[in-house]
């Protein structure tokens, strides 16, 4: 061992970096606590849920458990998630784009500042819709109609503050008109406010695009445009921006650690969930669930979240849904 | 027990009547604040809080007047022990599902329901409370993969 | 004939051995998380959806439905026996139901709750089968103020069964409405009655609220009785296990009237479960030749609502499968697994995928023929849980409350909530306040208010709009009628008896 050749000292150099990558793969948690702070079967459980299966199945972690804390749009969850998982680099939190108005709202005493941002997975763009028999024909026509009478233009989608709702506003405010005048019609759960919006009760439609897609196909539906910056696969129409009118909004999903973990704990995880996003497995479950892969790492997170805080207390504050 | 029957005032029920009013005004002070803030909303979200608080405020006028006259249907002697047995386990229940855990703060739930039902074999009452809260708690949470609150108890299995 | 044939299709898939398996599966799981308050079938298959990922698409969605039917069956059985509704459609089933297993008469009030639940369930299945693209049209084209005169004719007809005393069945009410109150406001996102506990923000937790009010007040009251009396008392079976023949007599007219206000109800994106239960009580009320029966154990008070509640469920399916709109949480979920194996439920699926279509409505009937079988020779089990002696029979009711409360919502509020709950229920009780009107305040008043606000917000301040549209303004004639037609038949009734003098 006295005399090493030049090629088995870097053969032993590369095996010792190698023992260490995979001794630091081995010291990665190996089993991830996963929480959706929703009940089961809404869009953060199934997110928490799709990562459970492909982290196990991928062999990227051992095992991986998903725990359910259902209310007020996640901000009971993100409350116990702080106060139970400070420094615990095992354990995630699932949150998205309705946190980020759900505490604004509610005035939550604990906020998206207090977590550890890991990484956006996905997101889904806006669809503006109306009826077939809908006089509105483009993205021009709606202008029109909101800067002749803003009041008279009815709005269909969602609950009041929440991601549709911000889209109206935006979309109003692009034409022109004062946001908190958007006649707002919310809607809980996506069966009612589609019944409205197809038998043109509502003059406009706002959700998720892959809710319209069937009825826009089968000629209920006229498609008006996506809040996404160019087409998007699979969805049946053109983009807003293509029509010449910048908005885009996502109702993006993505997962946080807990707080007061170390830099390189964070970067971990980081490494982790990337390679979740990269496996073929993920890629298989988006299409399967029709999500669209919106993956954004740590830093560019963090910056993200930062702009998207700011943007929608604008719009709330503009609503009066949130006081100063 | 002072039962009414149409002899003179009720005065528990005088009391639920005035209990009525009070929530009539919590109801009306916590929605005063209220407001329709975006678009045409003609009735707000102040209506339905101001109308089930004028309910609230009318029976419970009547109901005062009604403990007033004595009205009301009379009472039987109530074993208020027992009552004290569920409200007890309950609370006990509920502090310390968190600490001890899930099986032990059910298992005396079980046992103190059944003290108010005059069972007097407290450690036999817990232990069958204890088997069927741990048989629950695996079901629950090993087979359908929900979460229940746990404590010290559950850390074991 | 078209429409037969396909069906026939759809039973060759269904009666593939392991299709049938799934079924038996699915009606099996249905039941058991039926029967625990708090988890219904909506959250067993948003558990079971990762699981059946790579599963056979018609498979797994038969075995769905499996667990939809079933779980419709597992609610009634907890809320006769134990006073613990499972679901919060169940909950009118219990005010008749668990008087009569008191009584001794578990035994028939299961098998007629049963009976019913598969008489509806195969009629209402079949009136989808033939009705389902017409119906679709009709239900969306109930607006926001046709559903608030449904709700007028709800509260107008159930506020006549609130037992002895105006005031107090007023009263109860309002205290329901005042709980109905609380959390967000749906259409301004505003908080109510919340006092700043985020875990009050989402509103109480019907089933939260149902356990509480009957099965712990319940317990607290029966434990609070001394000594002799006897209304605590439970008496495994007297008479008869099974229905009589009067029973009969008395069931299938319920049976029917339940599935008649079920399906379409439920058919409609905004209708739910609970509304054509209120109606049917109400209904069976007015027409039995028995009322004074009603409040001690009427058996038309357990045939009608379960009729409904099951038809419901199958209305239910009507939106979902021909339009794809999800209309309750089980629904909802039964989606998101359609589009799991990317099959996307609306006029297409028909075409596109007749096979899944036709296997999974072929299943439906399948599944309720297969909980009848399995239901009925268990009710002479059930009603022996009844015979399990006082001190822990009620520990176990109130375990079982509690645990079910706590799957739904992990906190410590809900369970506080169980407790101050119960104890004005127990208040309620004791001053001869009727129960079931607060869990009516609380479930069609926030419905009615958010209709009635969303038809104003979409007319700009309209309030013609009530008048103007036909099916408002026929809603709202019934509505008058229900309230002025007593009195006025009353009058007639006792004209026309003086004429026979």
């Amino acid at each position: 061992m006295a005399t090493l050749t030049r090629r088995e000292a870097l053969a032993l150099g590369s095996a010792i970096l190698t023992a260490a990558a995979s001794g630091s793969l081995q010291a990665l948690p190996s089993e991830l606590k996963i929480m959706a702070p929703a009940a089961p079967g809404g869009g953060w459980d199934q997110t928490a849920r799709v990562m459970q299966g492909v982290l196990t199945a991928e062999r990227i972690v051992r095992s991986a458990q998903v725990t359910n804390v259902a209310g007020a749009g996640g901000i009971i969850g993100i409350a116990q998630f702080v106060n139970g998982s400070k420094g615990d680099p095992t354990a995630l939190m699932v949150s998205g784009f309705v946190m980020v108005g759900a505490i604004l709202m509610n005035r939550a005493p604990v906020t998206l500042d207090a977590v550890t941002p890991i990484a956006r997975l996905t997101g889904e763009w806006q669809a503006l819709v109306v009826a077939a028999n809908s006089p509105i024909k483009t993205p021009q026509d709606l202008i029109a109609a909101i800067k002749a009478d803003v009041t008279k233009v009815s709005w269909g989608g969602g609950s009041a503050g929440g991601v549709d709702h911000i889209t109206a506003a935006m979309f109003a405010g692009l034409a022109g008109a004062d946001g908190s005048k958007v006649n707002y019609i919310a809607h809980s759960g996506g069966g009612e406010a589609m019944a409205a919006i197809l038998s043109n009760r509502v003059t406009v439609g706002v959700g998720g695009g892959s809710e319209f897609e069937q009825h826009v196909k089968g000629r209920r539906l006229r498609w008006i445009g996506l809040t996404a910056p160019q087409g998007t696969a699979g969805l049946p129409g053109p983009t807003l921006s293509e029509q010449g009118i910048k908005l885009e909004l996502q109702n993006w999903r993505g997962v946080f650690a807990a707080p007061g973990i170390t830099e390189a704990q964070r970067a971990e995880l980081g490494q982790l969930v990337e390679r979740m996003v990269k496996s073929k497995g993920w890629a298989d479950q988006l299409s399967a669930k029709g999500w669209q892969d919106t993956y954004l790492g740590a830093s560019a997170f963090e910056a993200f979240l930062k702009e998207e805080i700011a943007r929608v207390s604008g719009v709330l504050g503009q609503l009066g849904l949130v006081r100063a | 027990m002072s039962g009414g029957g149409g002899t003179g005032a009720d005065r528990p029920v005088i009391a639920i009547g005035a209990g009525l009013i009070a929530v009539a005004a919590i109801v009306f002070w916590q929605s005063w604040a209220l407001r329709a803030s975006f678009g045409s909303q003609t009735l707000g979200p102040q209506m339905m809080p101001f109308l089930v608080s004028l309910l609230l405020l009318l029976f419970g006028s009547l109901t005062v007047v009604a403990g007033w006259k004595g009205t009301f249907p009379t009472r039987e002697e109530a074993d208020w022990t027992s009552v004290a047995w569920i409200t007890g386990g309950l609370a006990v229940m509920i502090l310390l599902i968190k600490t001890a855990g899930f099986v032990p703060a059910c298992a005396l739930l079980f046992a103190s329901t059944a003290r108010a039902f005059g069972s007097r074999r407290a450690l036999v009452d817990v232990g069958i409370g204890g088997l069927m809260a741990a048989v629950v708690y695996l079901f629950f949470v090993r087979l359908l993969g929900l979460s229940l609150p746990s404590g010290f108890t559950e850390s074991l299995f | 004939m078209e429409t037969l044939s396909l069906l026939g299709n759809g039973l060759a898939i269904a009666v593939q051995p392991m299709n049938l398996l799934f079924a038996l599966v699915g009606v099996i799981l249905g039941t058991a998380v039926g029967v625990l308050p708090g988890i219904g079938p909506a959250m067993t298959v948003a558990l079971l959806l990762p699981i059946t990922f790579k599963m056979d698409p018609a498979g797994s969605l038969i075995m769905f439905a499996g667990i939809y039917y079933g779980g419709m069956y597992g609610g009634s059985t907890t809320s006769i026996l134990l006073n613990t509704p499972g679901e919060s459609s169940s909950i009118v089933t219990a005010l008749e139901g668990n008087r009569m297993a008191r009584a001794g008469r578990g035994g028939a009030a299961l098998a007629t709750a049963a009976i019913g639940s598969f008489v509806a369930g195969t009629i209402a299945t079949a009136l989808l089968t033939i009705f389902a693209p017409f119906l679709a049209e009709v239900a969306i084209a109930f607006g926001p103020e046709d559903y608030f005169a449904l709700m007028l004719v709800a509260f107008i007809t159930v506020s006549a069964t609130f037992g002895s005393s105006r005031l107090r069945g007023l009263t109860s009410l309002a205290i329901g409405l005042t709980l109905g109150l609380v959390g967000i406001d749906k259409l301004t996102g505003q908080a109510r009655l919340s006092f700043g506990v985020p875990d009050l923000l989402d509103g109480l937790e019907v089933t939260t609220v149902a356990v509480a009010m009957f099965a712990v007040g319940e317990a607290m009251a029966v434990a609070s009785q001394k000594g002799g009396a006897d209304d605590g008392k439970v008496e495994p079976i007297r008479g008869s296990l099974w229905m009589t023949k009067e029973d009969w007599k008395r069931s299938w007219l319920p049976w029917l009237r339940g599935t008649a206000f079920g399906f379409p109800i439920g058919a409609l994106p905004a209708g739910g479960a609970e509304v054509p239960t209120f109606l049917s009580y109400a209904t069976e009320k007015r027409l039995s030749k028995h009322p004074e029966e009603f409040g001690h154990g009427a058996i038309e008070g357990v045939a009608g609502p379960e009729a409904a509640n099951n038809a419901s469920a199958a209305g239910t399916l009507v939106p979902l499968l021909t339009l794809g709109i999800p209309t309750s949480a089980t629904a909802a979920i039964m989606l998101a697994g359609f589009q799991q194996y990317n099959l996307q439920p609306g006029p297409l699926l028909f075409v596109t995928s007749a096979d899944v279509v036709w296997g999974l409505i072929a299943s439906l009937f399948i599944a309720n023929t297969m909980l009848i079988v399995l239901n009925l020779p268990l009710v002479g089990l059930w009603v022996r849980l009844l015979s399990i002696p006082r001190p822990w029979l009620y520990g176990g009711i109130l375990v079982f409350a509690t645990v079910g409360v706590l799957a739904a919502k992990g906190s410590l509020v809900e369970l506080t909530l169980v407790l101050v709950l119960g104890l004005l229920a127990f208040a309620m009780r004791r001053f001869d306040y009727p129960i079931a009107p607060v869990v009516v305040g609380m479930i069609l008043g926030p419905m009615a208010e958010t209709q009635l606000r969303r038809a104003l917000q979409i007319s700009n301040g309209d309030a013609t709009v009530l008048l103007t549209s036909p099916i408002s303004a026929t809603l709202l004639v019934v509505a008058v009628v229900a309230l002025f037609g007593p009195l006025l038949w009353a009058r007639l009734g006792w004209r026309m008896k003086s004429d026979e003098d």
